[in-house]
């Protein structure tokens, strides 16, 4: 078993469900927004070191959804579990969204709480759902978030996303862009901006943890 | 037809220095996430502090403290009670399972009299697991209604993070298939999977949609050489349930 941790303030979250659980290997995902933050949370990493089983360190910002993503990704595989006690929301936030939504399957998801002297660990019940769109498929939605994740955060209008699904080899009609438009929008993983008559299109960072990776 | 703001709230009340800047920070979140409820028809606030002992817990915090509270969460719940629009729902947010039921019987209450068709739910307030129980259970709500209920969800600190309205279920309202993973700790065939599980107390549809649910919707058994086994998923998940179980 893999343990994946986020941590803020106390290391008891980590070290505590790694003292039960007895993993092969833990990974630690922390990060401190101003000095008072970052001096807490090293003295905290520094008794990671009480922990049976090296620990890696993975250091993201706690408040950057895209980055937790991109950081946090690489360390889930299918013998991991996902302990979200510590660190900021949007931490504990993209590593459940990772684990209910990997492409290779669902990882559970832990948390570990104390209740007078004694802790415990508590399953969080969380179970992934099939998504009607797949999202790595060969339909036009998938193409739409691709290239506007391809953007790298511009914005583009309904004229520059058809363009360059195109290029990639999917022409689709106006009736079929818009429903899969809709289906994003509706799945709140892009923007829609009108500018004059012209509407423009943005992702959020989120839809990451949606594309590419393993096969199921 | 109607639109519904969702949010959390908890005043922390540790005795340490750390307590002063999660109460000046909560306040920030709350104050700055009601941005989203304008023209709102209901606003939902989940919260885990009695408001009757409001001003007693006070008394012992900082002025900054007291201020922000005051000014940044109070005043404005005040408003909107006044609006006759806020429904104030306490639960413990240290519970999953008891926000995500709370959230659930709210909101399916809500919809008996006027259909929801608008959603916004700010995540950034109250304790992490209260929020993720707040989101999905919101998320289920929304995907059983379809795309008629509009559900954006967002976290708001520093910058506001907007979070995707997907599928997420909860063991805790279907039936929970896991206590057969024990079954296939050693490889066995189909049919003798089938006997095992019949000897669990159940029928023969039953049996199939068991292993239905454990091989194609969770994959945490495969079929290999004509044997059913665990899937290095279901190994993992099944040495999990063993240590929580304290085997």
């Amino acid at each position: 078993m893999k343990l994946v941790s986020t941590m803020g303030w106390n290391a008891e979250v980590v070290l505590e469900p790694i003292r039960i659980l007895n993993p092969e290997e833990a990974v630690v995902f922390y990060g401190y927004y101003d000095q008072r933050n970052r001096e807490r949370i090293e003295e905290e990493l520094r008794r990671l070191n009480e922990a049976p089983v090296k620990v890696k360190l993975v250091r993201v910002d706690p408040f950057s959804m895209e980055d937790c993503i991109e950081k946090m990704k690489p360390h889930i595989d299918d013998g991991t579990v996902a302990n979200i006690t510590g660190g900021t929301k949007i931490m504990s936030f993209a590593l459940s969204l990772l684990a209910t939504h990997r492409r290779g399957g669902e990882i559970p998801i832990i948390y570990y709480i104390t209740e007078g002297k004694k802790g415990k660990i508590v399953r969080i019940p969380a179970i992934f759902e099939k998504m009607k769109v797949d999202l790595n498929g060969d339909n036009a939605s998938s193409y739409i978030l691709r290239v506007l994740m391809n953007a790298n955060g511009k914005k583009l209008s309904t004229r520059e996303i058809k363009e360059k699904m195109k290029a990639m080899g999917k022409n689709v009609e106006g009736s079929t862009f818009n429903q899969a438009k809709n289906n994003l929008l509706w799945y709140n993983l892009i923007k829609e901006e009108k500018e004059g008559r012209r509407k423009f299109y943005e992702v959020y960072p989120v839809a990451k943890i949606f594309v590419g990776g393993e096969e199921q | 037809m109607t639109s519904v703001f969702v949010t959390a709230f908890t005043i922390y009340t540790y005795d340490n220095e750390y307590r002063e800047n999660l109460n000046l920070q909560e306040a920030e979140k709350f104050w700055s996430g009601l941005e989203h409820a304008r023209g709102m028809e209901k606003i939902y606030v989940f919260m885990d502090v009695d408001f009757k002992n409001i001003s007693k817990i006070m008394k012992k915090f900082t002025k900054a403290e007291r201020d922000a509270i005051t000014k940044k969460i109070l005043s404005q719940i005040d408003v909107y009670r006044e609006r006759g629009t806020l429904n104030v729902i306490p639960v413990d947010l240290y519970n999953y399972e008891k926000t995500y039921g709370a959230v659930k019987d709210a909101i399916e209450d809500l919809e008996k009299n006027n259909k929801v068709e608008k959603i916004y739910a700010n995540l950034s307030c109250g304790h992490k697991v209260g929020a993720l129980a707040i989101y999905t259970s919101l998320l289920n709500f929304t995907h059983k209604r379809g795309k008629r209920v509009e559900f954006k969800p967002f976290h708001a600190e520093e910058v506001i993070t907007h979070l995707p309205n997907v599928n997420i279920s909860s063991r805790t309202t279907e039936e929970d298939y896991e206590k057969y993973l024990e079954i296939f700790v050693n490889p066995i065939t189909y049919e003798e999977a089938k006997d095992k599980i019949k000897k669990m107390g159940n029928r023969d549809r039953e049996v199939e949609k068991i292993l239905m649910n454990l091989l194609d919707k969770r994959k945490l058994i495969e079929m290999k050489d004509g044997k059913i086994m665990l899937t290095k998923r279901g190994r993992t998940l099944l040495a999990l349930n063993h240590s929580l179980e304290g085997r």
